[in-house]
């Protein structure tokens, strides 16, 4: 509700500013012409900088480096930043949410950490750095990573030794509660030379062991002590930049600096707030009202409004979560390609994105069109690049050939509370797209508990719709798209997909090192995907961070850890 | 008076007991998988479903799961919290300050308005003054608070630049800034209720002022001040009194959603986020406390007739 009143409060304003909006207008073409559309007046945002004057940085996740700051770091001071909903639990190893990885990345320490998070290096850029690694880490062949773990210790006083990261990956592995034993499944030993030295072998050439070793989920380190006691789902202790001091459930978290952090000069801030706000408007009276200092996961309308109430401040659009349609493809008739087919052409993505993003962003696919080089842009897809075209008669064509001129069968999504009211919005007016080809979906809308713990979990008949998630490395694939021989789906391979060219090829990717040759694999694999459209994809959207403009040497990320808050600092 | 008091009380226990059957009940019938909920994820694999299962009792008939959840509670212990593994009965309890404060604001913010609007209507009866109040309460009643309470945030943010402080501040540490956080949702909250008791102190207070004893102490030469305040207000008093317990229920349901809207940590908030994650335990420990507390109103309402109009008694 707060959502709609707000953006119809803000939509009178919005026009006038889109006719002075001569920044955007110019990004937006920029953008346009690099990537073409599904139709020919789509346009995307790609607009960054400060106050009304943003530069064309690229798209998204693929937007490039900067230069980097040449200001003198400032020590001290607080600062504060909000999240959207609570974290179910601080507990690293019982929790996959996003929003347990925003306030983990403050407090734990992994081996090596994301590079983005600075001006100089792209926000979609998942090259690794050192964090509790001296360096990065030896590999002598192909199957073994060694690293050398500096001196320090976890936040309770005790030392961190290579005992606490065998430790922290043996639990990520084999307890019980753990949610992460899929991401470590490509471990074979676990080695501890000596205090400070710590070795990964592996089962096979697995290529994104890197990413792992210093992902979004599942690599935080921990004591013991403390993982296994019952202060775990409320209290976080690690050995990273910012001690975890007080927790008020659902309101916010407190840190202070940690002075013995081991990489000097860091942790610049004196004290970190994160407010949980799940509120929209909520957060944008907030920063307008300059009583936080970063906000994010505005959509086009809130960014347009802060831009104007805030002109001061800094922003920056990264990946959003643009969602997909999942469907039953072992069973009648999603079985039929031809049924997919038509169901894409049936979609009219301009008008969805003209009522729920001001029009902005382009047809998505299986990897995030934002992923240059390792994604193609809709329109290079080739011949399957049709399937994003809205093309009704065709649709009817194709259902006719395949013996289901007339469908009907329940769309099951879950409620605006967490994925926002675009995505609600956005299966409403494409269940009234498909009346138009003969197609009746019957909205099945569940709270997000209880669809995330249904349908998401494959137990649903008909099709099922879901935000995408973040890629932060391409193995992603395989959770998506994989069907062992035994038929054991990958975790969120939702349609149910059993490919043997594309298992085959998932396989081959990931013991792939060479990334040009992995680039290839994946190539056919994102054909094979557009052809069967076993996952039907809507537009890219954008979701804008907003942060004051003393704030320096502070870039968004594609990624949710917040461990680069530490470099950043307030410029008084 | 004693006697009707323990029979309330005996009732209000069977009532809770029969609560306490529903809402155990309910949370089990909603579809979906727990064991998935406490892992924060779909790639749960049966063993570790098992293992959760068994950490929540789960794993026993639902007859001997409500035996042993009402053995806990009449010990105080309502079990711990699904996700966090708080104490449900320590996480109502921290929270109560909070949505009392809140819902007390609110209840003295419709107070304030409501009884003079009503006093002021029902003296000058069918004249403009009366005509625009009437309206006014209308309009009032006629707002969602969830809705008002979405414009006092967006208004004052669009106009001034104002929000009230984030994140909450006790009572005890510092007064002002808590009033300033609390105030706006409080006006939100308190508002609809205002003009509901607007409605009624209004039309009770013509009947009373129809009535005999008042038109004797008019020809008596009591001042109007003094008949209304002393005579006619207090015995207009009584069908205001039932509203408001009625309404109490309808004000403890305002807090969850604008509780949500300012990110104030009270009860609504708790009750919104256990509902959300399903945290079965917690959601059952808050219908419980709720039903308790709008119970013990209702109770207290009708001791209170007594009090304000000694002609009730109860034998």
């Amino acid at each position: 509700m707060a959502q709609y009143v707000d953006r119809w409060l803000r939509r009178g304003i919005s026009r006038r500013a889109a006719l002075r909006g001569g920044a955007l207008a110019t990004a937006s073409a920029a953008f346009l012409a690099a990537c073409g559309s599904d139709d020919k007046k789509s346009s995307g945002t790609t607009s960054s900088g400060s106050g009304g004057g943003g530069g064309n940085t690229g798209l998204l996740a693929s937007a490039t480096a900067k230069p980097a700051t040449t200001k003198q770091p400032k020590p001290g001071g607080s600062f504060a930043f909000q999240i959207s909903a609570p974290p179910p639990s601080l507990d690293p190893y019982t929790q996959t949410s996003f929003l347990n990885s925003y306030v983990n990345g403050l407090t734990y320490s992994r081996l090596l950490r994301f590079k983005a998070g600075v001006p100089e290096v792209a926000p979609g850029d998942f090259s690794m750095e050192p964090d509790l690694a001296q360096a990065m880490p030896e590999q002598p062949d192909q199957q073994t990573l060694t690293f050398k773990l500096k001196k320090t210790k976890f936040h309770n006083g005790r030392d961190l030794t290579s005992e606490d990261v065998k430790y922290t990956i043996d639990r990520y592995l084999n307890f019980d509660k753990s949610v992460h034993k899929s991401l470590w499944s490509f471990v074979d030993s676990l080695q501890t030379p000596d205090a400070q030295t710590f070795t990964i072998k592996t089962k096979y050439p697995y290529a994104d062991a890197i990413q792992q070793v210093g992902g979004m989920l599942g690599a935080y380190i921990s004591p013991k002590e403390h993982a296994e006691s019952n202060d775990a789902p409320t209290k976080m202790v690690g050995s990273g930049p910012f001690i975890h001091t007080e927790y008020q459930t659902g309101v916010s978290l407190k840190f202070k600096k940690n002075p013995d952090y081991y990489d000097k000069p860091y942790p610049y801030f004196d004290d970190v707030t994160v407010f949980i706000v799940t509120d929209t408007a909520k957060r944008v009276a907030d920063f307008s009202a300059k009583s936080v200092d970063l906000s994010w996961l505005f959509l086009p309308e809130e960014r347009d409004q802060l831009k104007k109430q805030r002109p001061d401040a800094k922003f920056e659009e990264t990946q959003g979560i643009g969602g997909y349609i999942y469907m039953r493809a072992d069973k009648p008739p999603f079985n039929d390609k031809r049924v997919r087919q038509a169901l894409s052409m049936g979609i009219n993505r301009k008008a969805i994105r003209d009522a729920i993003s001001k029009g902005e962003g382009v047809p998505d696919q299986i990897i995030f069109v934002g992923f240059a080089g390792w994604a193609r842009q809709v329109k290079d897809l080739g011949a399957a690049a049709k399937y994003w075209d809205h093309n009704p008669a065709e649709a009817k064509k194709l259902l006719e050939a395949a013996g289901s001129p007339k469908l009907e069968f329940d769309w099951h999504h879950a409620d605006a509370a967490v994925y926002t009211q675009a995505y609600v919005d956005t299966a409403t007016l494409t269940q009234a797209h498909w009346k138009e080809i003969g197609v009746t979906a019957n909205d099945k809308q569940a709270p997000y508990a209880q669809y995330i713990s249904t349908t998401y979990q494959g137990n649903y008949e008909g099709i099922g719709h879901s935000p995408r998630a973040v890629f932060d490395k391409m193995d992603f694939l395989s959770e998506r798209l994989y069907m062992s021989a035994a038929g054991q789906r990958g975790r969120i391979n939702l349609s149910y997909i059993n490919n043997a060219q594309l298992n085959t090829l998932l396989d081959k990717q990931r013991g792939q090192f060479d990334v040009e040759a992995r680039k290839a694999t994946v190539k056919e694999i994102e054909s094979i995907c557009a052809e069967e459209q076993y996952e039907i994809y809507f537009s890219t959207d954008t979701r804008t961070y907003f942060w004051d403009s003393k704030i320096e040497n502070y870039r968004p990320t594609s990624f949710f850890p917040y461990t680069h808050v530490m470099k950043t600092w307030r410029d008084a | 008076m004693a006697q009707y008091i323990t029979k309330r009380l005996m009732f209000t226990l069977l009532v809770l007991w029969l609560v306490s059957i529903i809402v155990f009940g309910a949370v089990r019938m909603i579809p979906g998988d727990v064991c998935k909920i406490v892992a924060g994820t779909p790639d749960v694999d049966p063993r570790q479903c098992a293992s959760i299962r068994a950490d929540l009792g789960l794993d026993h008939s639902v007859t001997r799961q409500y035996i042993s959840y009402m053995s806990g509670v009449v010990r105080g212990d309502f079990g711990k919290a699904l996700i966090s593994k708080r104490d449900v009965w320590g996480e109502i309890r921290t929270r109560i300050p909070l949505t009392l404060e809140l819902t007390l604001l609110a209840t003295a913010f419709a107070l304030m308005l409501a009884i003079p609007i009503g006093v002021v209507s029902a003296m000058r009866q069918d004249q403009p003054l009366d005509y625009g109040l009437r309206f006014l309460t209308i309009g009032w009643l006629s707002i969602p608070s969830f809705w008002l309470g979405t414009m006092l945030v967006v208004f004052p943010a669009r106009w001034f630049s104002y929000s009230p402080p984030v994140g909450y501040v006790d009572i005890w540490q510092n007064p002002l800034k808590n009033l300033e956080q609390l105030y706006l949702p409080a006006i939100a909250l308190g508002l609809a209720l205002s003009a509901s008791l607007a409605r009624i102190t209004r039309s009770s207070m013509l009947e009373v002022l129809r009535q005999d004893y008042i038109r004797t102490a008019r020809a008596k030469g009591l001042r109007e001040r003094a008949l209304v305040l002393r005579h006619a207000l207090r015995n207009a008093m009584i069908p205001v009194i039932t509203l408001f317990a009625i309404q109490f229920g309808v004000l403890l349901g305002g807090t969850v959603v604008l509780e949500s809207i300012f990110s104030l940590p009270g009860l609504g908030t708790l009750a919104l986020t256990a509902v959300q994650i399903k945290d079965y335990p917690q959601i059952q420990g808050l219908v419980l406390f709720f039903a308790t507390v709008l119970v013990l109103i209702n109770l207290a309402v009708d001791v209170s007739y007594a009090w304000i109009d000694p002609r009730i008694r109860y034998n």
